[in-house]
Parts: structure tokens; C-alpha cells; sequence
């Protein structure tokens, strides 16, 4: 029997041929259907492809019309490309290798309207914790009751607890002076020296008497030292007391103040009032900036290993692939060079991004991107350079700078509160970005210049003074410097906005800010005079009580020290004076 | 599936060589334990086109060893991790992995190296189980069922007709 069946090898050529006509005629739609799948997997929104056209000689592909949805607004186009258009390595694509040394990206529109939603069902998201946007002006008198409802006091606190104490001490203290000699001592000290004066006639009788006269004075002098004593221990308290009672008296003051600083709008709170009117747009702006940011990071995160084994999860489909160390080791995927035009509103821009690759601690080098744009409409010139770095994957390093200059703003929407919004009509203006993104951290800075300004804010002639004279201030604005400062990290980062558009706010709003802080100070002194002015008076009348006791005491005193001189003439009859002997 | 038997057990009666026939099936066994676009089932195709092995036994082996090989996809990708990931063998694969038509293969692809190293193993020994299996059918077990009661009745049924008719049909082609 023969083992070799030549007809095989023709059934074989011509299976293998039919094979490759039916892939050729499908792999367009294909690339097609994978390159949509593929990138509506990536972003979140529908991505879709007029048509893909693969040429075998050169080894090419050519792309057109590829819209990809803002998955954040589902009825705008974020990105369009009209043509998309480049040749590739085929001996490295044999490797699994897609090298593309040059590719065209024509026509690149951004922002464009969409005739249909380009939504995708998706799982839902973690809730985003929302960052807290510049506070709101409310333009009006805060309500004093319903602060002070929800405020503590501490003036009123520190009144209620010294009154306590004060009221404890003057109980302790009227217990021990019960414990002092009183009025029926006292009356008792009288009748010993009325009995000393009746007993002393005679001689002896007088020499007896001295006896009892110097024992009455020790007496009375061992009384004294008593009150004297129970004085001095109470005085060094009282005077402590005092001294707090009248700190107490100032506190309601210091309430005043830290309450109208934390509720009220004072002239030196209008220091940064542009961040009412410009923080918004830029926080949306850098929202927006970090958004697309977060989106583009991952196509750049490191897809392999430099060298070693390496087991790598496919896409789809079944197994795993092991990878080893190249000879010369290459990016799996890499665009040396990609020429973007963009079409924006003001004109075409142009530009090159170079080393676009997953694996750039292989290659090297980073992806880099410069556009530039001159003679645009509304535009004198635009620059947007930047770098893309994740050489070192473990530091990512990634920076840009754009230089605008002559940008024309029209119709900017500051401030969409009902009650103040603020509109800038008209403005020219020279922006200057830089910013950096190292791993997390963010850090960059906005300048902008804006000259033949128009600002339509509010209405002059509405009810509020505040809102009538921002709205003075605002429309008399002819051109002012705005420098916004970004640091913090990706997911948190502060934003500072400093612009002397202040000065100019400050300057008009002071006077009816300053009559409105006066206003709600009147109202919330009232107020807190009301909780307080009672407590307040207990409080005095407390330490009124410790006055009293001294009082009583200093009367002990007077009256002790009168018997002690009574007692003394007594032990020297007539009013003369013995001389002094000279041993 | 009645078809199917149908066509199987015409292979097996027929006058073709036995090892025409276990050739076919293990070369069955090749493709249908490689993923479906692997090249290497390009030279397997080759290999059964041109050498003269059994058609039907590789079409219908074929049909059979993709579901088997389904089932044990798994242990390939077990098996091919461990090949491809021993210490001893990384010259060799680092090697290969520098070499265009091996990449082209995916040969380091854990569940092409997997079915590649399975259904190698188990190649020589099935062409010879088969062989063996396929003389001691035809030599005892097919004039034992001819003339046994249980084949008289079954040669009165439905699916003998058909059998017969496909085969006088294939016959007169």
C-alpha cells in the first residue's frame, strides 16, 4: 500500500487558500467589531468604527472614523478621529510584536455632539466621594437663634460652674465661722471686764485683778488670732473667685467674636472672595483634567517584566503565557512616533507623540507629546508639551506645560447660583499651566492674565446690598490676574486661587459686609446677653455672700480689739502712764 | 449521533488498513487537544492530507478528542505551567523564545504546551492500543457479533437498514 497520497497536498493547498480568503475577506470586520469591543471595554462608553482596512503589502492598517463616547457625558463624542492610518513591522508581528514606527492620527476633533447615547450598561460604581466645592455666598443675615441652638455657649458654662463653686465655698465657710467667737462671747468678754473694774478698789483687790486682766487679754488675743487666721485662709479664695467672676463677666464677649467669625461673612473674610466666582469653573476644569488623566495612566502601566519568568494572564481565550528574557528585548507594543492633527474650534493644532508603549522600562525612554498651534481663531498661539514617564514604573513621573496666548474667552459661566450668577462676557487672556504627577502627588500651578474683561454678575439693583455691590464691583472690572495652585494627591487635592480681584471686592463689599456683621452682632449680643446676664447676676450675687462674711468677720475683729484696749485701761486705772524701767 | 456510528463502525468494517486507522485517531487526538487556531493543527492537516491515514476516523477522532480535550483543558494548562516553568528546562524554552516560527506557535502558551507534551506522550501508545484493538475487533469480536443472535436481530431493525443503505450508497459513489 502506498503511504503518500499527493492529491492530500493539493486538498491541503487549497483548504489553506480557501482558509486565507475567508480570513481576508472577514478580518477587516474583525479588527472592526474588536477594536469597538475592545475600547468600549476601556473607557466606559461606547466606541465605535466607521471602518478598518488591513493591507498586506505593506504590512498596514487604516482607520476612519473612530468616535469615542465621554462615558461622563454620553451624548458627546470626548475624542474623534477621521483617519487613523499606519504600517507595521511584520516579521515582529510573527513575534507578537505590533511596531509601528510612524502612525497618522488626522482630523482629531474633541467635545464633538453625538446623534445617540453612547452609554453602556455597566456595573455600578463605588459612589465617588464628592469634593467639596468653594463655599456658597448666601448674602444674608444668618439666623441668631438657630446658631445659638446649635452652638454652646461657654461663657454661660463657665458662669454656671463658678457659681457652683462659689455658692460650695460660701457654705463651707459659714459653717466654720459659726465655729468663731460671736456675740454672745463677746458679751461675755464685756462682763468679765465689767467685773475686773468693780473688783478693783482696794489694793489687793487691784492685785488680784491684774491677774485677771492679763488672763482676759490672752483670751481675747487668742480670739483674734482665730479670726484673723480664718480671714487670711478665705481671703487668698475669695480674691481668686473675684478674679475669675470677672473674666466670666468678659466671656459672652469672646463667644461674640468666635461666633460671628465662624457665621458671618466679616470684611476680612472678602480676602478671598474670587474663589467664590473662579473656583468653581477650575475645579470643574481640573476635575475634568484628572479624569481623562486617570483614564489615559493604566494604557501606560508596566505590562511585563524586564527579565525572568513571567506568567502573564491573556485577555481571553485559554491558558496562560510564560514569558522569558529576550535576546533583544522589545515592547510587546510600541508607536515610535504618532502625528496628530487636532481639529479644535479655533483651528488645527499639531503635534507628535513619540514612544507610546506599555513597556517603557524596556525601551527606556518616555512618551513625550508636543503640540503647538499658531494663527488659530480666538487664539494667537497655543503650546502643550508634556511627559508621560514610567521608566522606573515604581516613580511614575509625569509632567505638562501649556502656554496660551491671546485665548478669547466668551460666555463663561462663573457662578450658576439662581440668586448671583456671574457670567464672563468677554475677556483676553495669556494662561500659563505646569504641572507635575509624581505617583500620587499632584502639584501645579495656573497663571492667567485677563485683559478687556466684561463681566455680567447679578443684578445691581436687586434687594441685597452685599450681591448689589459685588455686582458693582464685578461689571466695573476691566482685567485682573487669577494664579490657582493644585497640591495634594490625585483623589484629594486643594486647590488655592488668588487673583487681585480681592482687592477690588474687598474695596466695594467691606461697607455693607462690615453694616451686616454689625447687624447680626447687635442680634447675636442680645442673645447671648439674655443666657447669660442671669447666671451672671447669681454669680455676683454669690460673691455677694463672701463679702458678707468678711464683713462679719472684720465686726468680730473691731469689736474684740475695742474689749482687748477696754481691758488694757483697766489694768492701768487714772490715765496716767507708768515711765518705762531701764532693766 | 446515529450517523455518526454509523460511520464508525463502517470504518472499522472496512477492508482499511488498521493502523490507517489508529494513525488517523491519534492524529485526531492531536488537533482536538490543541486550541482550535493553533498553527501546529496546520501541520497536523498537512501530515493527515498527505500521508494516507483514514479521513472519516480523523474527522469523526477529531469531533471526539475536541470535547476530551475541552474537558481537560485544565490539566494542560496544569501541565504546560509546569514544563514551561521548570528550572531545568528555562535554556531550552529561552531559546525558543527568541526563535520567530516557535513564537508563531505559541508554543509558550501553558495550554498549547500542555496538550503539545499530553497528546505526544500519549501518540506512539495509542497508535498501538488502537492498532491492537482494532485486528482483535475484526478478528474475533466482528465474526463473533455477525453470527451471534443478538446481531441476527439487530440486522432485522431500523438502524440496519440504514446502516446497509449508507453503505450501498457510499458503495456505488
Amino acid at each position: 500500500m502506498k503511504w503518500i497520497r499527493w492529491p492530500g497536498l493539493i486538498a491541503f493547498v487549497a483548504s489553506v487558500a480557501l482558509i486565507a480568503v475567508l480570513w481576508f475577506l472577514i478580518i477587516d470586520t474583525l479588527i472592526k467589531s474588536g477594536i469597538e469591543r475592545g475600547g468600549t471595554a476601556v473607557v466606559g462608553a461606547k466606541v465605535e468604527l466607521a471602518k478598518a482596512d488591513l493591507s498586506l503589502f505593506p504590512l498596514g492598517l487604516t482607520l476612519t472614523g473612530l468616535k469615542v463616547t465621554n462615558p461622563e457625558a454620553p451624548m458627546t463624542n470626548a475624542i474623534e478621529a477621521k483617519r487613523i492610518a499606519f504600517t507595521m513591522d511584520g516579521t515582529l508581528l510573527l513575534r507578537r510584536k505590533v511596531i509601528i514606527d510612524e502612525m497618522t492620527v488626522d482630523g482629531v476633533r474633541l467635545n464633538t455632539p453625538r446623534k445617540t447615547s453612547g452609554e453602556v450598561k455597566k456595573a455600578p460604581k463605588a459612589k465617588k466621594a464628592e469634593k467639596a466645592g468653594p463655599p456658597m455666598l448666601t448674602f444674608s443675615v444668618p439666623d441668631v437663634k438657630d446658631i445659638l441652638a446649635k452652638e454652646d455657649l461657654r461663657s454661660l458654662k463657665a458662669v454656671t460652674e463658678l457659681k457652683a463653686t462659689v455658692d460650695g465655698a460660701k457654705a463651707k465657710w459659714t459653717e466654720e465661722l459659726k465655729g468663731l467667737p460671736d456675740s454672745k462671747k463677746i458679751e461675755e468678754y464685756k462682763k468679765r471686764i465689767d467685773n475686773l473694774k468693780a473688783s478693783g478698789k482696794d489694793i489687793t483687790g487691784m492685785a488680784a485683778g491684774a491677774a485677771d486682766v492679763l488672763k482676759l487679754q490672752e483670751d481675747i488675743k487668742k480670739d483674734l488670732k482665730r479670726i484673723n487666721d480664718f480671714k487670711a485662709s478665705i481671703k487668698d479664695k475669695a480674691d481668686e473667685y473675684k478674679k475669675l467672676a470677672k473674666e466670666a463677666a468678659s466671656a459672652p464677649a469672646k463667644d461674640i467674636d468666635r461666633i460671628m467669625k465662624k457665621y458671618s461673612l466679616t470684611p476680612e473674610g472678602l480676602t478671598n472672595l474670587s474663589r467664590y466666582f473662579i473656583g468653581g469653573k477650575l475645579t470643574e476644569w481640573f476635575d475634568s483634567s484628572l479624569g481623562w488623566y486617570g483614564k489615559a495612566a493604566p494604557l501606560l502601566k508596566q505590562a511585563r517584566k524586564t527579565d525572568g519568568v513571567e506568567v502573564v494572564k491573556p485577555v481571553r481565550g485559554r491558558g496562560e503565557y510564560v514569558r522569558f528574557k529576550e535576546n533583544s528585548p522589545m515592547p510587546d507594543f510600541l508607536i515610535k512616533k504618532a502625528l496628530v492633527s487636532v481639529n479644535i474650534p479655533a483651528g488645527d493644532i499639531k503635534g507628535t507623540i513619540t514612544n507610546i508603549t506599555p513597556d517603557q522600562q524596556l525601551l527606556g525612554t518616555p512618551l513625550k507629546f508636543d503640540f503647538s498651534g499658531d494663527r488659530l481663531k480666538g487664539l494667537k498661539s497655543l503650546k502643550i508639551a508634556g511627559v508621560l514617564d514610567r521608566v522606573v514604573p515604581e516613580r511614575p513621573n509625569d509632567s505638562v506645560t501649556m502656554d496660551a496666548a491671546g485665548v478669547k474667552l466668551k460666555e463663561v459661566v462663573l457662578s450658576q447660583s439662581k440668586d448671583f450668577p456671574v457670567v464672563l462676557k468677554d475677556a483676553l487672556t495669556d494662561l500659563r499651566l505646569k504641572a507635575a504627577v509624581a505617583g500620587e502627588k499632584v502639584d501645579g500651578r495656573l497663571t492667567a492674565g485677563l485683559k478687556s474683561v466684561d463681566i455680567s454678575a447679578g443684578s445691581t439693583d436687586g434687594k441685597n446690598a452685599l450681591q448689589r455691590g459685588i455686582a458693582s464691583a464685578l461689571s466695573g472690572v476691566k482685567g485682573f490676574d487669577v494664579a490657582a495652585e493644585v497640591t495634594g494627591t490625585l483623589n484629594d487635592y486643594d486647590l488655592k486661587i488668588s487673583s487681585d480681584l480681592d482687592r477690588v471686592l474687598k474695596d466695594s463689599a467691606a461697607n455693607v459686609v462690615g453694616e451686616q456683621a454689625a447687624e447680626f452682632k447687635k442680634k447675636l449680643s442680645a442673645e447671648v446677653a439674655k443666657q447669660v446676664d442671669g447666671p451672671l447676676k447669681d454669680l455676683n450675687g454669690s460673691l455677694s455672700g463672701i463679702d458678707a462674711i468678711d464683713g462679719e468677720l472684720k465686726g468680730l475683729t473691731d469689736r474684740l480689739t475695742g474689749l482687748l484696749t477696754e481691758a488694757g485701761k483697766k489694768a492701768a486705772p487714772g490715765g496716767f502712764k507708768l515711765p518705762k524701767l531701764p532693766f | 449521533m446515529l450517523t455518526s456510528l454509523v460511520k464508525l463502525l463502517r470504518v472499522l468494517n472496512s477492508e482499511a488498513d488498521p493502523l490507517q486507522i489508529s494513525l488517523a485517531l491519534a492524529f485526531a487526538m492531536v488537533i482536538g487537544f490543541l486550541p482550535f487556531f493553533s498553527p501546529i493543527n496546520l501541520i497536523v492537516l498537512l501530515v493527515v492530507l498527505v500521508v494516507r491515514v483514514n479521513l472519516s476516523a480523523f474527522i469523526l477522532g477529531a469531533a471526539f478528542f475536541s470535547g476530551i480535550g475541552y474537558l481537560l483543558d485544565p490539566l494542560f494548562a496544569s501541565v504546560g505551567l509546569i514544563a514551561l516553568t521548570s528550572g531545568a528546562l528555562r535554556g531550552l524554552w529561552t531559546a525558543l523564545y527568541n526563535t520567530t516560527v516557535f513564537r508563531l506557535i505559541d508554543f509558550n502558551n501553558t495550554a498549547v504546551m500542555g496538550s503539545i507534551i499530553v497528546s505526544a506522550a500519549l501518540f506512539v501508545p495509542l497508535v498501538l492500543v488502537l492498532n491492537a484493538l482494532i485486528r482483535q475487533y475484526r478478528e474475533r469480536i466482528l465474526m463473533w457479533v455477525e453470527k451471534s443472535h443478538i446481531m441476527q436481530v439487530f440486522k432485522a431493525t431500523k438502524f440496519y437498514k440504514l446502516y446497509n443503505t449508507y453503505s450501498d450508497i457510499r458503495s456505488g459513489l
